[in-house]
């Protein structure tokens, strides 16, 4: 991933999400200012700093849960401040999403939770069943999958949120502190399976404030202090200083 | 349609409580208008069937000749709104009189001369519907020489149509505003039921849900509302009617051998298809207004 202006991917052909220059206000308050970078295509890259910074904010820009006040964001070769109300649901299927507090919904069993994607979708049936029962099997929630969310705990409603973020094959997947209330072995068990998507070809864009998991896994990371992006930093395998 | 159905179903489970207050709303709605519409279906028959039992009398001068009565007879037959003519000579009128009163008949034996006039009697044609119409023919008929007088007895008829008419027109009203109160209360509980669900459409919308795939289920959800709701105040209407077309108090109201009836069964289908126009119409307020964003 590269952070612009100085160091961009050139003419970014390789880039799968690209900001220019992009301003996020709410009311008078600048809760992210004058951010530029590339993620390139099958990227892990991080996006950190401390609470408030605004991760969540930039994060929700790139899946449109909100929209930039100022700038440009490209996704997937998408301008998302041109992009059409009708054709916000066809893009959002592109990403898997994963958000800070799962949101799943406590009407819906496990199994309906994840289906609903593909329900969305228009997925026939049967195609539904396989694949919802192949996904939460890959997560190791099978067994449950008639059970309702709230009767999980915090690792199983996390993973149901995971399968739910991958049931559709998405060519990004956003995740939001996936592992902010989760004990370590359902947070390692949360990013082998953000690994297995990424070495599948997936790009993953992962926010979180813990800089211990950042430099377990390693990867490219953008630093967020008070909205702006502060400065370029690289863990290991195998990115190259000032990729970020 | 089967996956917008199967959710439809589910939610009316899950929300059982707001679900029963629209249909509750909608039925209720249903009983009221219906009633309404039931009463004038059968005051109309009613009225209907009185306009063409009508019949009128026209009496003659005393001089009025009787080489002169066929003339009158085609003149008055040739008016529009006519059906048939029949002379009455007073002669005939004094026996029918007589007839009519049986052991009182003694009474006209002390009456010298006959004091009935010669008379037409008139019936005018069931497409007569307008009361004006045909009061205007009653004039035109009085107003033809030799013709002393016209009556018709069920004057009141015409009171009754003006009553009828004006109630009629208060019945629009009030079906009108009910239909507009239970449009806004099936709005209102729809808008509540999508509040309760504003985190599941959120989600729903996150995970690339179109908007089409959130309405059709609350659209079918709304048209079972209004199907429920029609077929339950229909039902109440029937028992109503059957309660009242039984009652000894309808059968002496003297409508004779007129039977008070039900909806057709066209009727019941429009009915039916209104009611869950209500739930559905509720259900677009509400969405147009919920889903804006």
């Amino acid at each position: 991933m590269d952070k612009r202006p100085d160091n961009e991917t050139k003419d970014g052909k390789d880039a799968i999400a690209r900001l220019f220059h992009v301003y996020k206000k709410i009311g008078a308050n600048v809760v992210l200012e004058d951010i530029t970078l590339d993620i390139k295509r099958n990227q892990f890259v991080f996006v950190s700093g401390p609470s408030g910074a605004g991760k969540t904010t930039l994060l929700s820009l790139l899946y449109l849960k909100e929209k930039a006040t100022q700038g440009n964001i490209i996704m997937d070769g998408q301008n998302l401040s041109r992009i059409r109300h009708k054709q916000i649901p066809a893009f959002r299927r592109k990403l898997g999403i994963i958000f800070q507090d799962y949101k799943l919904i406590a009407t819906k069993t496990a199994f309906e939770n994840v289906s609903l994607v593909l329900e969305a979708a228009g997925a026939k049936k049967k195609m539904i069943h396989k694949k919802v029962n192949s996904i939460l099997r890959s997560v190791g929630m099978e067994d449950k999958s008639q059970a309702y969310p709230l009767s999980l705990s915090g690792g199983e409603q996390q993973r149901i949120a995971f399968a739910r973020a991958v049931v559709g094959d998405p060519e990004i997947i956003i995740a939001d502190e996936p592992f902010g209330s989760l004990d370590q072995e359902s947070a390692d068990s949360i990013l082998k399976l953000l690994n297995v998507y990424h070495a599948r070809g997936a790009t993953i864009i992962l926010a979180t404030h813990d800089k211990g998991l950042i430099k377990k896994r390693g990867g490219p990371v953008v630093f967020l202090n008070r909205g702006r992006i502060q400065r370029p930093v690289n863990h290991a395998r195998g990115h190259r200083e000032g990729d970020v | 349609m089967t996956i917008s159905l199967k959710p439809a179903l589910r939610d009316i489970r899950q929300n059982k409580f707001l679900n029963i207050v629209t249909v509750i709303t909608i039925a209720l709605s249903t009983v009221i208008v219906s009633s309404f519409l039931l009463f004038f279906l059968n005051m109309s028959a009613i009225a209907t069937g009185w306009r063409q039992g009508i019949r009128m009398m026209a009496y003659l001068e005393s001089d009025s000749g009787d080489e002169n009565h066929r003339d009158l007879q085609k003149q008055i037959s040739s008016m529009h709104g006519i059906y048939k003519v029949n002379f009455v000579s007073k002669e005939e009128a004094i026996s029918r009189m007589r007839d009519r009163m049986g052991r009182q008949s003694y009474l006209f034996e002390s009456i010298g001369a006959n004091p009935l006039p010669d008379a037409f009697e008139i019936q005018v044609a069931p497409d007569l519907y307008e009361w004006e119409e045909m009061e205007n023919l009653a004039n035109r008929i009085a107003s033809i020489t030799h013709v002393e007088d016209v009556e018709y007895g069920q004057k009141w008829v015409g009171s009754f149509s003006s009553v009828f008419n004006v109630s009629r027109l208060a019945g629009y009203a009030l079906a009108g505003i009910f239909f507009m109160a239970s449009l806004f209360i099936v709005a209102n509980t729809t808008r509540l039921l999508l509040y309760s669900r504003r985190e599941e459409i959120e989600v729903i919308r996150l995970v690339g849900g179109a908007d089409g795939f959130i309405k059709t289920p609350l659209y079918i959800e709304s048209l079972i509302q209004g199907a429920t709701g029609g077929i339950i105040g229909i039902g109440a209407v029937f028992l109503i009617y059957v309660f009242v077309s039984s009652s000894s108090m309808i059968q002496g109201l003297g409508f004779g051998l007129f039977e008070l009836s039900f909806f057709s069964l066209k009727s019941l289908a429009l009915v039916l298809l209104c009611a869950m126009s209500v739930g559905w119409m509720g259900c677009y307020i509400s969405i147009k207004q919920h889903l804006r964003d």
